[in-house]
């Protein structure tokens, strides 16, 4: 095994005790013995993707992937505080829990995002159609990550879409949830651009869509 | 062949691990009876009459084998003094968490039974409903468990960090809800329901991991299912429960809701003759399903967990979508009658 799966393993281990005191151990030696390793991209963002994967297969908890998020994401401020700013809107990306005030799953995307280094504006949850769509366009938001927990939140997306269309907006639309986790052909239905099983789900396709804009 | 069995005999014969006449079926239908009766959910809920009119009614247009007393699950939340975001085609939500910082908890009371109108309502339509049907069919109660509350109670975010960093307030507010909920889950078996579906989505290991339930939510269920005076199920709405299984036979439940995510021959393995299951239709997909797609579902599961009993059909979340078209309810109900009747020969001549 190579240094950095070692590295990797302790890690995950840390973050799956929430053990934060061994999280901030290991990025100290990684830091001090591994100069070559960029600690982010190389041991943390791996990390969580393998974590996402795991509650993909029925193999880690939510809430695990939850507060394993929040902690990275803090690991990051405490090293990019800048980069991460929090009022910084230089982005084209957000992310709303929709119809709904159950915030959860967006908390553990916009977790994951942020300790990955995108930068997010985070519309909350609560507001209305009107909100939203005015907030997008006001911040020229390009891709929106939308998060819902019952279906017919999810099946009003579908109306959402087709609002943005009638104003000549266009954005991708990623979607992510329970009623699309237990129905892998409704993100079609509802015309959203695809779809997130995991965290990590959405970095990936926002990595490919930025390619793209 | 036999005669024919009423949905109470039915039920019991397939819970108590032997093949009654066919395969017990369970619609969850609650807020399917606001479109029953063209209300909006709030007028529905409005009223005890309304729901006793509307499940009586769906008792003859799909018969199944119980009826669904449940309202929604945030009317637990009304009588902590929460309130509750009613949607035109959609289950209520809760509004407003009523804990809004871990701190609360120091001076929270829980509510009585008797003082809530919301629940009274429901005991009101649970005695209409029993005393309509006697003993013919099951009348279900709901309680959502004392450890899974709190997702409503405070939000599910700060519940996570209450659980995992204030075990002081974690045992102050389950000994509020464990009282809370064992009031609630009698005063309806008083009220005349055959039994009560405990919902702990938390404890299942989709939501926490085994190690964090041994410590808690397996004690919290144990506890309270001992001071529930009837029969009970446990339903994790559609979370994983494979590695938790053990556990929830040994808490004494009698029948486990099933996720469509788990493979139900290895389900039915582990649980044959020590606990029956309940599932496992997939009620999100159910929207689109076509008559064809009904009968290959329901001989699957039949072929998967319906020899010997110990099961009922149901869908796996603990309720039926309001999206759901009627004809797919209908085409469940005529495939389980034609599919589901004991013996199950035809799995045999189908094998080959």
């Amino acid at each position: 095994m190579d240094n950095i799966d070692i590295y990797r393993a302790e890690f995950k281990k840390a973050l799956l005790e929430l053990n934060r005191l061994e999280v901030t151990h290991i990025l100290e030696k990684v830091n001090k013995y591994q100069v070559e390793v960029d600690f982010v991209e190389d041991i943390m963002v791996p990390v969580l993707e393998e974590i996402g994967d795991g509650w993909e297969a029925g193999t880690i908890a939510l809430s695990q992937v939850y507060i394993s998020g929040r902690i990275c994401e803090d690991l990051v401020e405490k090293i990019f505080p800048v980069n991460l700013d929090k009022e910084n809107h230089s982005t084209s990306i957000a992310i709303v829990t929709y119809d709904d005030y159950h915030p959860l799953g967006k908390k553990i995307v916009y977790s994951a995002l942020r300790a990955s280094g995108v930068n997010i504006l985070d519309y909350g949850f609560g507001i209305t159609d009107a909100e939203l769509i005015e907030n997008v366009i006001r911040d020229e938001i390009k891709i929106l990550l939308i998060s819902v927990l019952m279906l017919p939140a999810a099946l009003r997306i579908k109306e959402l879409k087709e609002t943005f269309e009638k104003k000549g907006y266009s954005l991708k639309i990623l979607v992510g949830g329970a009623p699309f986790r237990f129905d892998a052909e409704l993100w079609k239905e509802v015309g959203a651009d695809a779809m997130g099983r995991t965290p990590l789900d959405a970095l990936r396709w926002i990595k490919k869509w930025e390619g793209d804009l | 062949m036999g005669k024919t069995m009423t949905s109470m005999e039915r039920v019991l014969t397939a819970l108590s691990h032997k093949e009654p006449d066919r395969v017990p079926l369970f619609l969850l239908l609650s807020l399917y009876g606001a479109k029953e009766l063209k209300m909006t959910p709030e007028e529905y809920f409005s009223k005890a009459e309304n729901v006793v009119k509307a499940q009586l009614r769906m008792m003859k247009k799909y018969p199944n084998d119980c009826i669904d007393a449940f309202f929604y699950a945030g009317i637990e939340i009304e009588a902590w003094g929460g309130r509750t975001i009613f949607k035109a085609d959609g289950p209520p939500v809760s509004g407003k968490p009523i804990i809004e910082s871990i701190e609360q908890i120091d001076t929270l009371k829980a509510p009585h039974v008797s003082e809530s109108e919301s629940l009274q309502k429901v005991l009101t339509t649970i005695r209409m409903l029993k005393e309509e049907v006697g003993d013919t069919i099951p009348v279900v109660g709901v309680v959502i468990s004392p450890f899974s509350l709190p997702v409503m109670q405070m939000g599910f975010d700060k519940y996570l960090d209450l659980l995992y960093l204030d075990k002081m307030r974690f045992e102050k507010l389950m000994t509020l809800n464990e009282a809370f909920c064992v009031e609630w889950a009698n005063a309806q078996l008083e009220a005349g329901a055959t039994a009560i579906c405990y919902f702990d989505p938390l404890s299942s290991p989709s939501m926490i991991p085994k190690n964090l339930y041994m410590k808690t939510g397996y004690h919290i269920a144990k506890c309270t299912l001992s001071k529930i005076n009837g029969p009970t199920a446990t339903h994790f709405a559609s979370g994983a429960c494979l590695p938790i299984l053990e556990e929830t036979i040994e808490s004494g439940t009698a029948l486990v809701g099933v996720s469509t995510l788990e493979d139900l021959t290895t389900l039915k393995e582990k649980c044959k003759g020590r606990i029956s299951i309940l599932g496992n239709l997939n009620g999100i997909e159910m929207r689109r399903w076509t008559s064809d797609d009904v009968t290959r579902i329901i001989q699957g599961i039949i072929k998967q967990a319906a020899a010997g009993g110990g099961f009922i059909i149901s869908d796996n979340h603990g309720e039926i979508p309001y999206q759901v078209p009627e004809k797919v309810l209908i085409d469940i109900i005529e495939s389980v009658k034609k599919w589901g009747t004991y013996p199950l020969d035809w799995i045999d001549d189908h094998e080959g």
